[in-house]
């Protein structure tokens, strides 16, 4: 019997294809010319504190990049923010201990999470559907809640998780992200968690047939979803010191931007989560700059279009280029 | 003579695809073209149809040469294919399907909906179809999409009409309606390119044959200066032992039973059992319930009464899951939407279903992955080059493999194989065969649902007979003959 080897052997030409080193090319070089045209830019201090316009976006980024390798999709992220953000309030004007607070927030945005999951998996309505329809069922609900009034009223512990640092360096948020990042690529790349994810994703029906629990895992996923959504939320509620019914609002598409930038498959089955982390990094530095440089938002929509295209098409220019050439 | 190929080849990537191939096509005649997958069949039907550009070569049609420059040409040359994995809209109508792309319009430029409707209402009549013009796509039987795809080739006045295996997903009796649509056309003095892995039909239908292998020409004659032996040996370039290996096993005692199953509109008052190493067929025509029962066993469906005893314990099965822990599992017979998963890599489809057993507390240990992926490809003589290919890379028969290869790794008591050699090779075939005989030697008891006939007789030991949901019979494979088995299965018996 012949030993079959892992891969095929490595050509130098192959590492083209791999979306994750096109991203890293790309953050090197946002990092390069940041640095290059504004002298703020790499100060410590400042890259530091950076971080805090995308942490929260980036912890939903991580349960999100699930949920599309799953071939699903959550529309309702932001909504689900607003939802816990006023019970973040309510609760703490009701004058709660703040662990039964933080309690009470998380578990409403797994709650909302856990709504999404089941409409999805009991009734078989595509997730983009019922997402859009709690998209706004959940906004409206924090809207006829606060109405014209906001909570600025938060527990202390919930302001220094938005705004402090551990040993005065790492914001919180920051710090939470980067350690959930190593979690959920472990999951996802290393148990048997995350075979089954990349299998559903790749093709349900075959892993229904399979034996995989395929609801039951759709159903977690969206609760978990609901659930990293309130962490974000505390984080965000503390930041802002403020809760209006608007807050993060369109916040879901710059999450998804995040995932589908950090090269994963949209149609589900295919991502790393090492590409989402770069991606996020990209897109977090390259506001940064663009905000040094006094460059107004649209320029940074611009960007981001400009490296959606090129980071996913790049891999299949290379490869009909290379077609062509044989 | 209608179509004359003369020295065609082809090649990609340095592979010869084709080489210095001729083909004649007679006018008014069914010509076979035969040839294991990845022997060049694909290839030329692809020439003829535009979509490749042969390397060198020439074309000839009635007698002028003509280049095929892309499939508008080779349509508006009244050459019209029809695929196998058939191409069409399954939310419009016949007559849209039939038309699309042409419709016809009045004088101020808005569709003839009377018009067309009727045309194809005489088109189907011709062919002595019973389908209604305005019917959806998607509420029709495979054999009806065939059909209504001959008829589309027909709007276009074809000439030659390329059907590739349109008869590997059809029952026998849609096949016999088939048949007599082919000889109608042949009457209408087309010619036809059929391709075909059931040697029984080639034999029955076509004049002409043309044997391929390995991108060259191996013979051209007429079909009745040959016999099934002799085409089986041109294919596969040796002797394949086409007669099925039939196990002289001792078969135990009883081991799985159904008892009064039944589920509404699907099939009613189900009973049979199976022994230990025996091999248990399931015949009908599509539609007949085979299917939806073994869904039922399985677990994917619920069944509305009846009860499972395996191991003499009454079992209740409502997930695959818990039917594959007890030792039960279901191949499907859509190997692309239920089989393979084709972006994933050939070890993660053999290892599949026994996920946990291959981690260690949920951490997946590579190791034993490799190990049963290894395990299987030699059982099976998988054909991969390395772990890491995807799924859709391989041909239709390893995919197969692949798909069996993922449900051994349960190592399972019971196998539920459903038309397990539907649209593979020869020789795939075979090693499938012979490879079921070992599994039931090993303690193995397997269900087998097929629609071909000469595999049910050369393989089971029993055979179940279903017509419209019912089981008809159960008969002994030894006191059987096959036309007692179609007569049963269509409801005549």
């Amino acid at each position: 019997m012949s030993i079959i080897p892992d891969k095929p052997p490595f050509k130098i030409l192959d590492i083209l294809y791999k979306k994750e080193f096109i991203l890293f090319i790309v953050l090197i070089s946002i990092l390069i010319i940041n640095s290059n045209i504004t002298p703020y830019f790499l100060d410590l201090y400042n890259l530091i504190d950076s971080t805090f316009l995308f942490s929260e976006k980036a912890i939903i980024a991580l349960t999100m990049t699930f949920i599309i390798i799953a071939r699903h999709i959550d529309l309702s992220v932001a909504s689900i923010i607003a939802v816990s953000s006023c019970v973040l309030g309510y609760t703490t004007s009701l004058g709660y201990d703040t662990w039964m607070v933080l309690l009470l927030t998380l578990f409403s945005g797994a709650l909302c999470g856990a709504f999404n999951g089941a409409i999805i998996t009991k009734f078989a309505i595509p997730s983009i559907i019922v997402t859009i329809g709690t998209m706004s069922l959940f906004r409206g609900l924090a809207y006829s809640f606060l109405e014209d009034s906001y909570y600025n009223k938060f527990p202390k512990l919930v302001s220094n998780l938005g705004n402090g640092y551990l040993f005065g360096y790492i914001p919180y948020a920051f710090l939470t992200f980067i350690l959930l990042a190593f979690v959920f690529a472990f999951i996802l790349h290393k148990t048997s968690v995350g075979k089954k994810i990349y299998s559903i994703g790749n093709n349900p029906d075959a892993a229904q047939y399979t034996g995989i629990a395929v609801n039951r895992y759709t159903f977690v996923l969206f609760t978990l979803n609901g659930l990293f959504s309130a962490i974000a939320a505390i984080f965000l509620s503390g930041r802002l010191s403020s809760v209006r019914p608007n807050i993060a609002f369109g916040w879901e598409l710059e999450i998804i931007t995040m995932v589908v930038l950090g090269g994963v498959y949209i149609y589900g089955g295919s991502g790393t989560i090492l590409g989402v982390v770069i991606s996020i990094f990209i897109l977090g530095m390259l506001s940064f700059g663009l905000g040094l440089l006094n460059i107004p938002g649209v320029g940074i929509i611009i960007f981001t279009g400009l490296l959606l295209i090129l980071s996913i098409g790049f891999p299949s220019f290379v490869r009909t280029l290379r077609r062509k050439n044989e | 003579m209608k179509l004359e190929l003369k020295n065609i080849s082809k090649n990609f990537h340095g592979v010869k695809a084709l080489q210095n191939v001729d083909f004649q096509l007679k006018a008014n005649s069914i010509h076979a073209l035969l040839g294991e997958n990845g022997a060049g069949k694909s290839t030329l039907v692809k020439i003829l149809c535009g979509v490749y550009q042969p390397d060198s070569g020439t074309i000839n049609l009635n007698n002028k040469q003509e280049v095929i420059t892309d499939p508008a040409v080779s349509l508006s040359l009244g050459i019209s294919a029809i695929h196998q994995e058939s191409v069409m809209f399954d939310e419009l109508t016949v007559t849209e399907n039939i038309f699309i792309g042409n419709h016809l319009t009045k004088s101020n430029g808005l569709i003839h909906w009377n018009l067309m409707h009727e045309k194809t209402k005489q088109l189907l009549d011709s062919l002595e179809a019973n389908i209604e013009p305005n019917e959806k796509i998607k509420d029709l039987s495979i054999a009806q999409r065939h059909i209504v795809q001959i008829s589309r080739s027909l709007i276009h006045d074809a000439d030659i009409v390329i059907m590739d295996e349109p008869t590997a997903a059809l029952s026998q009796k849609e096949i016999n309606e088939l048949y007599t649509i082919i000889q109608n056309l042949k009457n209408q003095d087309k010619s036809i390119i059929f391709i075909s892995h059931k040697l029984d039909e080639v034999m029955e239908v076509c004049d002409d044959f043309t044997v391929l292998r390995d991108g060259q020409l191996i013979k051209s004659d007429k079909i009745f200066n040959t016999n099934k032996d002799q085409l089986i040996t041109y294919m596969a370039g040796r002797e394949v032992n086409q007669i099925f290996p039939k196990n002289h096993i001792k078969i135990e005692n009883e081991i799985f039973q159904v008892r009064n199953f039944s589920k509404k509109t699907q099939f009613k008052n189900i009973n049979f059992n199976l022994r230990k190493k025996e091999i248990l067929g399931f015949y009908g025509l599509v539609g007949s319930g085979r299917t939806e029962i073994m869904k039922s066993i399985f677990g994917i469906t619920k069944s509305d009464e009846g009860e499972i005893i395996f191991k003499d314990k009454k079992i209740s099965i409502s997930k695959p899951s818990e039917a594959i822990n007890q030792g039960i599992v279901y191949l499907s017979e859509e190997r692309q939407q239920l089989g393979i998963t084709g972006l994933m890599s050939v070890k993660d489809n053999i290892n599949m279903a026994i996920i946990n057993k291959n981690s260690n507390f949920y951490i997946m240990d590579n190791l034993k992955e490799v190990k049963n992926a290894a395990s299987m490809q030699e059982k099976l003589n998988i054909k991969v080059s390395y772990w890491s290919q995807l799924a859709q890379s391989l041909s239709g028969g390893n995919q197969q493999k692949t798909v069996i290869s993922k449900w051994l790794s349960t190592k399972p008591e019971v196998l539920i194989l459903d038309e397990p050699t539907k649209g593979i090779d020869v020789r795939s075939k075979s090693a499938v065969h012979e490879f079921m005989g070992e599994l039931v030697g090993e303690g193995m008891s397997i269900i087998m649902i097929s629609s071909e006939l000469p595999e049910i007789l050369g393989m089971c030991d029993r055979v179940v007979v279903m017509y419209r949901g019912l089981i008809k019979k159960v008969l002994d494979v030894k006191d059987a003959s096959s036309e007692q088995i179609v007569k049963i299965a269509s409801g005549e018996e």
